[in-house]
Order: C-alpha cells, then structure tokens, then sequence
C-alpha cells in the first residue's frame, strides 16, 4: 500500500491521545508533541510545511489566492490562552471559567467527531478552495466537513437556524479577507481545554497570505454571553506540500470513546 | 422497503426550521420575471459549461400516489437498478448478499450508523449538494455530515494503488460538453442503495456530467465492478437546480436516537 504519509494517526487512536492531553497543562501538551499521540500528527505535518517566502500568489483581479493545503496551528487544539498576544488572559465571564474547569475529556464534542466550530481546528491538513464569489474551507477532521465563506452577499441572513459553522460573509479590505460570522450553536469547544461560548458568539476573522508559504489568521471574539469583553486570538498557518487530503472518517470505529477515563489532573 | 423506517432514518433535525432564502445571484429570468431554468447552461471564463449551483435530485415518482411523500426521494435512492432492462447483472453472490440486507431492513446500511454513504448514494439521496467548480478542481459538498468530494480536473492520472475509501478518487476531464470522471479506490462492502446494491473494491466508476440547461443536471453513471456484476451496467441521473436556499448543516450523529430501537425483526 502505498501511502504518503503514516496512516496510523488518523485512527481514533489519535484522537483519543489527543484527547488525553485535553486534561492535562498546556506544559504538558507541549511534551505531546514530540510523544506518541495526537502530537505525531503534527509532527508529521511538519515534515511536510513549507516555509516559502516567495511571493503571495493573486487572482487575475488582483486578489491575493489563499487556495491551497494548510497545517493546523496548534495554538487553536489544546489551549486558546496560547493564541492570545503574551500577557493577556481570556476574558471570561465567571459560569464560563466554571464550565471550562469543569469540562472533561470525554464529553469534548470533537471525541465525538462534531464539526470543530471556529477558531478550533484538529492536526490534519485541511484546505482553502477559492472562487471569486465563494470560498470553501474542507476539513481533513472533524467529521470530514467543509465551511462555506460567502463573498457575493453584504448582509447576514435573519434569524438563523444554530449551527456548528455560522453564516460566513467575506469581503477583500485591500489583501486582508475580513469573514463575519454569526449563528453559531453553542455545542463545539474553543480548544481542548474546553473553554466555551454561547449563540451570541460573532467572530471576525482577518485572513491574510503574506508570501507563497504562510497564511495568517487573526480571529476576533465577540461573546458577550460568555465573555467580559472582545478579545482576539492569533493563528499561523504553514502550506503543505505534495500530499493531499485523505479520508478520514471519524465516525468509523471510534473505539476510544469508552476508554477516555481517569482523573482530572488539573485537580 | 418501509417508508416510514427510510424517514425514520433519514429525517434531519433541522428539517422543520427555518431555510436560508438568500435569492441566487445570476439566474435568466423570463419576461414575467419568474427564473427561466430552461436557459442555456452558464459557462466559465475558459469556456467549459459550469456546473456550479446547488442540486438536488429530480423527484421522478408520480404524484399520487408514490411521490407525495414529506421527502421524496428519487425511484433510485432505493433501488439504483430500477430503469436497468432485465433487472442488474448480478453475480449470484451479490443477489443473494442484497437479499440478505434487505431481510434485515437495512440496518447494516454504513448511513444507519451515520457513516458516509458514497457517491451513488449521495447523487440519490434527497439532500442538497452545491458544486463549486475551479479550474483544476469541482467540488461536490453534500448537506449530510457536511461531507465533500474532491474531483481532481487538473490532469492528474488515477491511483495505482489507492487506499480503500468511502468516496473513491476521483478525476475528470472534458469530452466536449461532457466532464468524465473515473474513480477508482473504493472499499470492499458499498451500498449502492438504501436496499443494499452492492459494490467492491473491484469497482471502477465512472461519471459523465452534462449541464443540459439552466436548471438541469445530467448524470449517466456507468458502475464497472466484475467482482459483483457480470458485465458493466448504465443508470441515467437527474439532478435540478434549488434556487434562492443553500445547504442546511445536517450532523447524523448528533441527538441521535433511532439506533437503539432497532432491531432486525
């Protein structure tokens, strides 16, 4: 069989590693990195970055083209807290500090391959297919899903059925994609740590290539059913080469669930 | 095939709320305003015919009395063979591994579990799929699962040795107003159907999508699969333009409560 990269890490198995991390210190996930685990992921994908600073390709109308393979940034797995500028603590309102200690492992909805929400993203590629009306991000985890990014439209829809994605509507600001987002249901977690948001989530994300190898990812969160204020929380993304998406079907023999079990180790 | 178990299965949650209305941009109106979908196909900037928009299949049951269901699905959502002459070549293998998951209502269907349910079954299945279509890529993304399909336009030759799949690999490209697309690397244990048509990891795909109009989407699908047929066997699929919604995020997974009350009784 001839596979281009090791397969193993897209079993469960990863997921569950991962998962193990979720409990445990950001200092502790640091370590995971270079263990067996979820971290192998990206240590894979490492392997596979580019860190080209050649030009930023762009569209015939002079849009910069962010198409193409990307790695995760790990700021937005394990920890949010990471992505933030140094010095700065996430906002949170005291019942969402609560909910975050509280949460566990085995109730993240990512062990449970739900869509991963935004800003969280999980260790495999995934993708950025651009059109000058539509832009399309497909996922490698999760449950193998896409995002839609809408760039025909100034206006979100009303009353907006709760979802794990939103409604993305996106326009150019000179090279920067700024994506508004609302209607997100309050089901999928920032990051492992599980710190969480409510419907009343807006983000606002600006999205730039500054050369052929990096995308740069600011995300603004706007919650003022979780959170005390706006905060925003920064993501670098590396373009991978010569591979491509696999299928990875989370669903399917998702044996790790029952084992996820232990003590917290943060108490 | 019981009716009620097929929207049992398939009902999503969010099926009585509310759709995204927004109007789709760019669609030939008559002269009474009302869409014309019978207009000429759009094209793309290098001239091929653009199969971007969101689809879903034709509703080809007769209303009364078999189409009048909430969710109608096509004749062949479940049964793929139904306009096949003679019935499918089956090897008797296969006939009889159909029969036997059909005595079974079709509880080992990988959708019962919420697992992916492939191409035939997704051009089939009554849920919305947009196409986005790029210069070396078409992108099918299906409302189930919010699960895409890659079919690779840029020339690429196909897998040698593909590892097994749900989806397969897939690459396209023109013959004149036509886009065939080959795929090749399936598992071992598909289902073509809610009724259990199989198919193999022998199974060679392959697709010719044509853009007839405006609002019309041919697709003649030709399954290849010696393992489970005797010979290569044709069905013709149409699928018409939604206009003015979008895709709605149906999770299976999620609050899902039918598998416990299953049993194959």
């Amino acid at each position: 069989m001839n596979i281009s990269r090791a397969h193993w890490f897209r079993t469960p198995l990863a997921a569950l590693a991962l998962s193990l991390a979720l409990t445990a210190s950001l200092a502790n996930a640091q370590k995971l990195l270079t263990e067996e685990g979820g971290g192998q992921a990206l240590v894979a994908l490492q392997r596979m970055q580019s860190n080209s600073t050649a030009p930023t390709p762009h569209n015939a109308d002079g849009t910069p083209d962010l198409s193409g393979l990307w790695g995760p940034d790990k700021n937005f797995m394990y920890d949010i807290t990471s992505a933030l500028k140094p010095g700065e603590t996430l906002p949170l309102q005291e019942w969402a500090l609560k909910a975050s200690k509280g949460h566990m492992s085995n109730e993240d909805p990512n062990v449970r391959c739900r869509p991963s929400g935004i800003p969280r993203m999980t260790p495999y590629p995934w993708k950025i297919v651009q059109t000058p009306k539509l832009v399309v991000f497909l996922y490698e985890g999760g449950p193998h899903g896409y995002r839609q990014i809408f760039l025909d439209r100034k206006e979100h829809s009303k009353d907006l059925d709760p979802t794990y994605y939103g409604e993305s509507i996106g326009h150019w600001e000179g090279q920067t994609l700024v994506v508004d987002t609302i209607g997100f249901n309050d089901i999928f977690w920032f990051d492992g740590a599980g710190h969480p948001h409510t419907e009343k989530l807006h983000i606002v994300e600006h999205i730039r290539r500054p050369n052929m190898g990096h995308l740069e990812v600011d995300v603004t969160i706007d919650d003022p059913g979780a959170y005390t204020k706006t905060f925003t929380v920064y993501g670098h993304m590396n373009q991978l080469l010569n591979t491509e998406i696999m299928e990875y079907i989370c669903d399917e023999n998702n044996v790790d669930l029952p084992h996820i079990v232990g003590k917290d180790s943060r108490k | 095939m019981n009716a009620a178990i097929i929207l049992l299965l398939l009902a999503p949650s969010a099926m009585f709320a509310q759709w995204l209305d927004y109007p789709t941009a760019g669609v030939p109106r008559a002269a009474d305003g009302k869409p014309n979908l019978k207009a000429p196909a759009p094209r793309t900037s290098d001239g091929k015919p653009d199969f971007t928009g969101t689809w879903e299949p034709e509703k080809n049951k007769p209303c009364p009395p078999e189409g009048c269901d909430d969710i109608q699905t096509p004749w062949e959502f479940a049964n793929i063979g139904w306009s096949v002459e003679g019935g499918l070549p089956f090897q008797p293998w296969a006939l009889e591994l159909k029969k036997a998951r059909q005595a079974r209502y079709s509880l080992d269907d990988p959708a019962t579990q919420c697992l992916p349910v492939g191409i035939m079954k997704t051009h089939t299945a009554p849920l919305m799929k947009k196409v986005v279509q790029t210069p070396g890529l078409l992108l099918i993304l299906s409302e189930r699962n919010a699960m895409y399909r890659q079919i690779f336009t840029d020339g690429r030759p196909l897998s040698v040795d593909p590892q097994p799949s749900w989806n397969g690999y897939s690459t396209g490209k023109w013959e004149g107003e036509t886009l065939v697309v080959q795929s090749n690397g399936f598992r071992e244990d598909g289902w073509l159907d809610r009724g259990g048509t199989p198919a193999t990891d022998a199974l060679k795909m392959t697709e010719r999508f044509r853009r007839v109009n405006f609002g019309r989407m041919e697709i003649d699908v030709t399954v290849d699969d010696p393992k489970a047929y005797t010979k290569p066997w044709t069905v013709h699929l149409v699928q018409t333009l939604a206009l003015d919604t979008d895709l709605l995020d149906y999770i299976c997974a999620e609050n899902e409560k039918d598998r416990a009350h299953m049993n194959s009784k």
